[in-house]
């Protein structure tokens, strides 16, 4: 052919292509994304909440949920003290707690919240049949009555047997006060569609699966929590929520199609101090936990001594999480009754631990969740300091789902590490994973650890009708199970929420709480 | 088309078969990943497994990619990872490979009816997503280097199912291969022998990109969590774990990048390299340079036609394969209007270089130049409108069925030239082709021209082609062999038609052949080439009476006289 | 087509039919079937690690767990016949409005990358094969070569990264993740195509260059039409038939690259619901997925084969004859 010239026309159509390609991306980017005006505050979910019905909540973001569109009576503040809510003020005695109502509490649909109401969602959340799995920790797992009288606006919770952590447990977001027409019809309920169940600031007014949740505040809610220090600025019109944005947080805050969200440690330093504010908070605890069935390399107590001698606790809580704070118990040092002596603890002594860990085989199990570290860098760790003591080691890091599995079973697994979400700040939620009764006796202790000292110290803590003989007993558990090696404490599983300039959270008693963003200036 | 590619093919000698650049590249590549995987676990497995407190470093001369949450040295894990990747990849493609072939080529062994129904499900098998397969297999298997393995090993098996399913569908028809079978040879044995060694190559090129994919998908597995796991690593693993870091700690993605793209490139280099030595258009490496398919002026200076009203007037035509070989060596003719000149020589003579170059056709891969070359009254060897070169120099050639496209309707392609250039509306130019074809006596025209031309004999399809030189009253009807496909009786047929044709409008033709026996019978002249000469140019009449000089001009002759005996 | 009494269509399109509800009905079992057999129990799962054993049995009870596998799968054989797939163990909501919510993100960017992939793929591949024809151009062969096969090494995961990189993070042109308008289709279009390109746009090309070297393609030559057209007109119908079975390989690509692109882009699409599903024990959720993925790639393989016997009935005879 002679014309060479005009066999280049594909190539100038490609070429095109891409011009076009480009022009696109250029003429779309023109329009930035600026943050939406007028008192809206765009977040972040991790995964779609499972239940609007405080009283179900088993996930993350159910809790979340339940914060802003459920009040509990009572709420945590900073330093272990509790201040008012739906309740101003509570007495706590043997059998129970007196709660004093508020005047002039209404519900989503603009009706009155009575104290008769708060006694009806506390009753049903007590019911066995309702099958919360945080009831026993609000309540203690004995028989609940709950009482109202409407004149005096008071509601009386009665135990059967005397829980000291029961006003505690009433700040837990399961707690949450579920108005009459939510109670009336729990489908509508858990799918959030009942606007006059919610009695919290928030009422859901748009979801969709997988995408989004909307939250719009209600006009005429006025019962916001005492906090001692009290919240500064404008709660938001409106709250967005996107899904399942848990990896990308980071980028859609700096690109500012975020204000609000939770960064993973390893992209906090990316956020300049002076466009973004950082507010710390905790989830929950890890620690190191043994499985002591007898016959397990574990059972004996010498074992876990040499295990814990040969884990360097500041390196394996720098590989998980370098900005976690190491623990000192199976809860964060802010919790009422939490360990403090750090003389408790066994100090790494590898040679010693080679002696006996050495040829002993061990199999750790672990999950690959983003709370260990880069997938399962907890786990990871652990197999390789005790393989280094010369134990036969083999590593299983899976999916939560498949660890769980494995964890339930008193067999398959030695050594793994635990991470609690302890929503409500309470130090039994982490303390019974480790002393009491086990898995297989109804309880929640996945050790299987056979220690009566500890045990019947927690129980006596438990029993407590004042501060100092409840903390008095749980620190002697503490004490029994860390003399034992039933655990090893880590650190806390920390929580970075990251805001744009402009908007504030508060992290009260150190945990999360979406109820307090405000937009500022 | 081959005997345009004859000459070239000649000029490079005997074929041999050479490594391609390309294979040679991937090849080596790939021996030093190889050699990494063996070496790099003794070498550096202390510095990329043992647990440090220089955790999370940057860059530096004592770690070139800084360390990890656990203080390993990035470098070395990169390295390291090297045997893992290329033993799980190699794993799960030999897994695809070997049951998708086994199923794949069994199944021509079995009775139809199995055979159907194992290609049915697989055809779906196929259709399925085969990550969304694979993540359901690991999650089943449980996280994990080899639970991985498996789960890309067997979704990557439908695949090669149907592939050599494929392939393999020829062979087993041939005569060898029923023979054995019908001596009683038994089935895996007769695909071990015959089948597989005839599927190897392309088989070959397709494990060499599928080894990429299934490294990809490996990798793709453990960015979602289901791959493989702490302690082992693979390039995979280490890039999910440093993408967490990507803006914090760049370094993290940098080695297991560079060494995925390293591995994958060395895999797809090797397919392409094979692929490419096994096509025989490629494989040779000297025709690579040069500017082809150019007709130029000689530079000597131009002779005016001795004939100005001759619709061609050619003077010392040369034509030069790329590598330099003179093939057309200085040929000078006319051909007068209405005059139908016959050009005859052996395969190589250079006919239809000569031909083609009167149509301003000069192949890919060679140059012509000419002191003077005019046809229909257009000076070649100045730029000339493509509509007037279309329109008056029309083209049969050998093989009616390879010159006809096959998926395109024989209107569409018959009327392309008159509609093009002649401007000619969609219903006027289909008419007037109707009309065409109905003159050149084929049956039911309507309908011929919405078939496709594989509805057609060969014989029908020449002379719907000078139909189409018909539809544009071309001054110049250029055949070459344009009968030599055809049966002997069609072959009569055909060139009645094309006199019959250049005597209606008066159009010269120029009549391309081997065989002196057929030229004869109706050409008015006749020029002979012999290796790119004109050896000698005859009469009608002088040929009929076997007036010729040239001895090889004789052994034409006897040649033709001889065929016509035995016929 | 019109259909005459010896016509191959009514057998043809009834073999099609029943490959395509045997395909569906052997779906719907491996669904039920497979995810039994992933390790976990979805009901701890679902209550939480914290979960007393009396909360976890009270959840199995709820989500159906603690009835006969036989009941479990009769059930969900009739709901699939009803149109419905069952409840998500998580939240609760029917799976068929889930699959409704999330399938049009991943339909959206699927759709658009293939788009891309073919316009792309098919201009790059006929241009390179145009311009390497007999020999030619050999640096840009290499280069070719080179930069499709580098290219296509890269994971989806990592192009989406890097795209992210740029486009969002250093450029702020584009959003870097979540659906937040238009423009957020762009990059996971982009990062999805990008290897089909590579891997399509190798086959045009080699597929291309033996159509170049056929007699036909030198007959259109003779006619000198222009370069375009020629490609066009005359080249491009005889892939016609191989690019649309490769079509419905690439969309099978595209729906599983998707999950690996929706995971960076935060989409929420089908590919980051199969993922959350299983990761959850979800089986309705998972079961529903990729029950309406398998289903539609076995429809988009239906169709490829009716239109293959369209373009050209030589397929038609073969297959009706044989399928």
């Amino acid at each position: 052919m002679k014309d060479s010239t005009r066999r280049r026309g594909p190539l100038a159509a490609a070429v095109g292509v891409c011009l076009l390609l480009g022009a696109l991306a250029g003429c779309a980017g023109e329009t930035s994304t600026d943050s939406e005006s007028g008192g809206t505050i765009r977040g972040a979910l991790i995964t779609d909440p499972t239940t609007f019905d405080p009283a179900l909540v088993k996930a993350m973001d159910d809790y979340r949920a339940a914060r802003l569109g459920f009040d509990t009576v009572l709420r945590r503040d900073d330093g272990s003290t509790l201040v008012g809510d739906l309740a101003e003020s509570y007495t706590q005695n043997d059998s129970g707690v007196t709660l004093q109502i508020r005047d002039g509490l209404t519900c989503g649909d603009g009706s009155e919240l009575t104290p008769s109401d708060i006694a009806a969602s506390l009753q049903r959340l007590a019911d066995p049949d309702t099958a919360s799995k945080a009831a026993q920790l609000i309540f203690g797992g004995s028989a609940v009555t709950v009482t109202a009288d409407d004149d005096a606006r008071t509601v009386t919770v009665t135990t059967a047997k005397p829980y000291s952590e029961l006003a505690v447990g009433l700040t837990h977001p399961a707690a949450g006060i579920v108005c009459p027409a939510g109670l009336e019809d729990l489908d509508g309920l858990a799918a959030g569609t009942v606007k006059g169940a919610f009695s919290g600031p928030y009422v859901l007014s748009s979801s969709t699966t997988g995408v989004g949740y909307e939250f719009d505040l209600r006009s005429d809610y006025s019962s916001w929590p005492e906090y001692a220090e009290p919240l500064e600025g404008t709660p938001a019109q409106t709250l967005k929520f996107t899904v399942g944005a848990t990896d990308s947080a980071a980028n859609q805050l700096l690109t500012g199609s975020l204000d609000e969200s939770a960064v993973a440690y390893q992209d906090l330093s990316r956020f300049p101090e002076d466009s973004f504010t950082k507010t710390e908070a905790v989830i929950g605890d890890m620690f190191v936990i043994f499985n002591e069935t007898a016959g397990r390399p574990f059972a004996d107590a010498a074992a876990r001594k040499a295990a814990a001698q040969a884990i360097d606790r500041s390196a394996l809580i720098d590989a998980i999480n370098p900005g976690a704070t190491p623990d000192l118990g199976p809860g964060d040092p802010g919790l009422e009754c939490v360990n403090t002596d750090a003389s408790l603890l066994t100090e790494p002594d590898a040679d010693a631990a080679a002696k006996v860990l050495s040829g002993l085989k061990i199999q750790v199990v672990g999950s690959t969740a983003p709370a260990f570290g880069t997938n399962g860098a907890a786990t990871t760790y652990i197999a390789e300091e005790l393989r280094a003591a010369g134990a036969t080691v083999k590593l299983t890091n899976s999916d939560n789902a498949t660890w769980i599995g494995t964890l339930i079973t008193d067999d398959g697994w030695d050594i793994s590490v635990l991470a609690t979400i302890n929503t409500g700040g309470t130090l039994v939620t982490g303390l019974s994973d480790v002393v009491g009764a086990g898995l297989e006796d109804g309880g929640r202790n996945f050790t299987r650890s056979d220690n009566p000292t500890a045990t019947a110290a927690f129980e006596r803590g438990i029993a407590a009708t004042t501060t100092s003989e409840k903390c008095a007993g749980f620190q002697e558990a503490q004490a029994a199970a860390l003399e034992a090696v039933d655990f090893i404490p880590l650190a806390t599983n920390p929580q970075t929420i990251v805001t744009t300039k402009g908007v504030t959270v508060r992290a009260p008693g150190g945990r999360e709480d979406l109820s307090t963003l405000r937009t500022v200036g | 088309m081959s005997s345009l590619a004859l000459p070239v093919e000649a000029s490079d000698g005997p074929r041999r078969r050479r490594l391609h650049p390309i294979l040679v590249t991937g090849i080596l590549l790939m021996a030093l990943l190889t050699a990494l995987a063996v070496l790099a676990p003794p070498l550096f497995g202390h510095a990329a497994t043992t647990l440090t407190s220089d955790s999370r470093l940057a860059p530096s001369a004592q770690h070139l990619l800084g360390t990890d949450e656990f203080g390993r040295d990035l470098f070395a894990r990169a390295l390291v990872a090297t045997r893992l990747t290329l033993v799980l990849t190699a794993t799960a493609t030999a897994l695809s490979v070997v049951i998708g072939v086994s199923v794949g080529t069994t199944i021509w062994m079995a009775p139809e009816r199995v055979r159907r129904a194992v290609l049915g499900v697989n055809a779906v098998a196929v259709a399925f997503p085969s990550l969304v397969l694979a993540l359901v297999i690991a999650a089943v298997l449980g996280a994990g280097a080899w639970p991985a393995t498996l789960a890309i090993g067997i979704a990557g098996c439908p695949a090669f199912v149907r592939l050599s399913a494929n392939m393999a569908a020829p062979i087993v028809t041939r005569d060898y291969v029923s023979t054995a079978r019908r001596l009683g040879v038994p089935g895996p044995l007769v695909i071990l022998r015959h089948v597989l060694p005839n599927m190897a190559e392309p088989m070959l090129v397709l494990v060499a990109s599928c080894f990429a994919v299934t490294m990809m998908e490996l990798s793709g597995l453990s960015f979602v969590g289901l791959g493989v796991q702490e302690p082992d690593f693979d390039f995979g693993k280490l890039l999910s774990d440093g993408l967490v870091s990507i803006y914090t700690q760049p370094s993290q993605v940098v080695g297991p990048s560079v060494m995925l793209v390293l591995t994958g490139l060395a895999a797809m280099l090797i397919g392409d390299g094979l692929a490419a030595s096994s096509n025989p258009r490629t494989r040779s490496r000297t025709r690579s340079s040069g500017p082809t398919g150019r007709l130029r002026p000689s530079g000597r200076p131009a002779v005016p036609p001795a004939d100005p009203e001759a619709t061609v007037s050619v003077r010392g035509l040369r034509v030069h394969s790329a590598a330099g070989v003179e093939l057309v060596k200085g040929v000078s003719f006319d051909v007068a209007p209405g005059e139908v000149l016959g050009i005859v020589g052996e395969s190589g003579s250079g006919k239809s270089l000569t031909a083609m170059s009167l149509a301003g056709l000069v192949p890919e891969s060679t140059d012509a130049t000419a002191d003077a070359l005019w046809v229909a009254g257009h000076d070649l060897l100045a730029p000339v409108p493509p509509a007037a070169l279309a329109r008056d120099v029309a083209l049969v050639y050998q093989d009616p069925v390879s010159s006809f496209n096959p998926a395109l309707r024989l209107g569409t392609q018959l009327t392309e030239v008159a509609r093009t250039h002649l401007g000619m509306s969609r219903g006027a130019a289909r008419r007037a082709l109707v009309d065409r074809l109905r003159r050149l006596k084929i049956t039911e025209p309507e309908r011929r021209t919405h078939q496709h031309p594989h509805e057609l004999s060969g014989g029908m399809l020449q002379r719907a082609m000078i139909a189409s030189s018909l539809l544009t009253e071309a001054r110049l009807l250029i055949a070459d062999e344009a009968t030599s496909a055809l049966d002997v009786t069609v072959q009569v047929e055909v060139l009645r038609r094309v006199v019959a044709v250049s005597r209606s409008v008066g159009a010269s033709v120029l009549f391309i052949s081997h065989d002196l026996g057929v030229v004869r019978a109706m050409c008015d002249r006749v020029l002979v080439l012999y290796r790119g000469e004109a050896v000698e140019e005859l009469s009608a009449d002088a040929l009929e009476q076997g007036r010729v000089s040239h001895r090889y001009t004789r052994r034409l002759l006897e040649a033709a006289e001889y065929v016509e005996a035995i016929r | 087509m019109k259909l005459q009494i010896s016509s191959p269509w009514p057998r043809f399109l009834l073999v099609k039919a029943l490959e395509w509800t045997s395909a569906v009905v052997a779906l719907v079992v491996l669904t039920f079937a497979v995810v039994q057999l992933v390790p976990g129990d979805p009901a701890r799962v679902i209550a939480g690690q914290d979960a007393s054993p009396a909360v976890v049995e009270a959840t199995r009870a709820q989500l159906g767990l603690d009835r006969p596998m036989l009941e479990q799968f009769r059930d969900y054989v009739l709901g699939v016949l009803r149109g419905d797939l069952g409840e998500s163990f998580r939240t609760g909501d029917a799976v068929s409005h889930v699959i409704a919510v999330r399938l049009p993100y991943t339909a959206t960017i699927a759709l658009a990358a293939m788009a891309l992939t073919l316009v792309i793929s098919l201009t790059l591949g006929f241009t390179v094969a145009g311009l390497t024809r007999g020999n030619r151009n050999r640096w840009l062969d290499s280069a070719f070569s080179w930069a499709t096969a580098g290219l296509q090494a890269l994971p989806h995961y990592v192009v989406g990264t890097l795209l992210v990189v740029l486009f969002a993070v250093t450029l702020g042109l584009l959003p870097a993740a979540g659906t937040t308008g238009p423009r957020s289709y762009i990059l996971p279009s982009v990062a999805l195509s990008l290897g089909p390109i590579c891997a399509v746009s190798r086959v045009v090309r080699r597929e291309a260059s033996a159509v170049l070297e056929q007699d036909y393609m030198r007959t259109a030559r003779g006619w000198r039409i222009g370069v375009v057209k020629q490609y066009a007109k005359y080249a491009m119908p005889n892939l016609l038939a191989s690019t649309l079975t490769l079509s419905g390989l690439i969309l099978a690509g595209m729906l599983g690259g998707a999950i690996i692109v929706e995971r960076v882009f935060a989409w929420p699409g089908l590919g980051n619901a199969v993922i959350e599903a299983i990761l959850n024990r979800d089986y309705a959720v998972t079961r529903g997925v990729i029950l309406t993925i398998g289903v539609m790639a076995v429809s988009v393989h239906t169709l490829i084969d009716i239109g293959l016997a369209l373009i050209d009935s030589r397929t038609l005879d073969a297959e009706g004859a044989s399928a």
